[in-house]
């Protein structure tokens, strides 16, 4: 959904910078976005707060705010997933060339094990 | 009833994050479809003390998390089987197996409770979580008595679980919990979604349909209304772009290792 979203906005993309963090290519706050993302997930209020901050003073606060959603709506989606041991489905033979080049399939499919 | 607000927050705030929470904490403090109200903010309480609780932490290091023995931090009055499941739900989500599952089931978890209790625990996970990326303490949860005062107001079916099974609901190979049929066209649970079909990840908790009811609800003030989720080009006219919602999207769920 990342590559076609930035097909959408004519803005290459560099995929590795989702498994690996890094530069993301043309995406417009990429950097604070990131780390913004990074840091909820660690939990860690200090790290939270620093990224939070830079990505204010870059971006501002609506930016923010919205990033702090969708950050927190997918702490929620990963954990269904995982805890209710869906496979995917279709996608996988759409996107199983994509999910091998990035690493993904390194991580456990819930449903085989 | 408690409502839910943001007022202590130093930026500029949608509403819809507050009326969408406030909804989930109405829902919190009913009778669910298979847990009552107590049982559910005792869910939500454990989703908390699950960060701070010894056992989790032992475990999280674990090469073989579910081979150690232990006993969970708790103050609530959930059996035990459901605060296992809980805290691994939100500890360790990555490494949870359907051996895992199964053994809750043998043990005597029924698998309506064992969803439903997924659906609140992601619920509260997520919203803790946006509480904490904008620097402001976790939101009060429910009280007793705030589930004595809205029992006052409700029907009595709206006091105790009904156990509300779809019919369409069946085990497959798709997900360790049953499921409903991804065509639900003409069947009570064809608001779930409208389009006829959908992805693994919204018919995971189709066994209990509120839960994926709460769901829809909260995904779409925090990332998306669910029929613009698999068409790119939507913005849904917030300040992200899709490509910078995606990004961090898909960074939160690469940091989980979500094969998902």
């Amino acid at each position: 959904m990342l590559r076609a979203s930035s097909e959408t906005h004519d803005e290459s993309i560099n995929l590795d910078a989702v498994m690996a963090g890094g530069a993301a290519g043309e995406i417009e706050f990429a950097t604070e976005l990131l780390a913004f993302a990074e840091a909820i997930v660690s939990g860690e209020d200090h790290t939270i707060t620093i990224a939070r901050d830079q990505l204010v003073k870059t971006a501002g606060q609506d930016v923010m705010v919205d990033a702090a959603g969708v950050a927190s709506n997918f702490q929620r989606m990963v954990r269904i997933a995982d805890s209710t041991g869906i496979v995917l489905g279709p996608m996988a033979e759409v996107t199983s060339d994509l999910r091998e080049s990035l690493g993904i399939n390194s991580f456990a499919n819930r449903s085989s094990v | 009833m408690q409502a839910v607000n943001y007022d202590d927050v130093p930026y500029s705030l949608r509403t819809d994050f507050a009326e969408s929470h406030t909804r989930f904490w109405q829902r919190l403090q009913s009778a669910g479809t298979w847990l009552t109200a107590k049982q559910r903010i005792d869910v939500a309480t454990a989703v908390r003390e699950a960060a701070d609780c010894e056992y989790c932490r032992q475990r999280k290091l674990a090469l073989s998390p579910h081979a150690l023995v232990g006993q969970h931090s708790d103050t609530t009055n959930l059996s035990p089987l459901m605060i296992e499941a809980v805290h691994a739900i939100v500890t360790d989500a990555s490494r949870l197996t359907r051996t895992w599952y199964e053994g809750l089931l043998q043990k005597g978890l029924m698998d309506g409770e064992y969803v439903e209790i997924v659906g609140t625990v992601v619920s509260i996970v997520s919203i803790d979580s946006f509480a904490r990326a904008l620097g402001v303490a976790l939101r009060p949860l429910p009280t007793l008595d705030d589930v004595a005062a809205l029992g006052n107001t409700q029907k009595t079916d709206k006091k105790e679980p009904n156990r509300y099974q779809p019919k369409t609901v069946e085990a497959s190979d798709d997900a360790w919990v049953p499921m409903l049929n991804a065509e639900n066209a003409g069947t009570p649970e064809a608001d779930l979604w409208p389009s006829g079909k959908t992805g693994n990840v919204v018919r995971a908790m189709s066994l209990v349909p509120d839960e994926v009811r709460t769901l829809i609800d909260l995904s779409a003030v925090h990332y998306l209304e669910m029929k613009s989720v698999r068409q790119p080009g939507v913005d849904a006219g917030r300040a992200l772009k899709r490509s910078q919602m995606e990004l961090v999207a898909g960074r939160v769920s690469a940091l989980n290792q979500c094969y998902y």
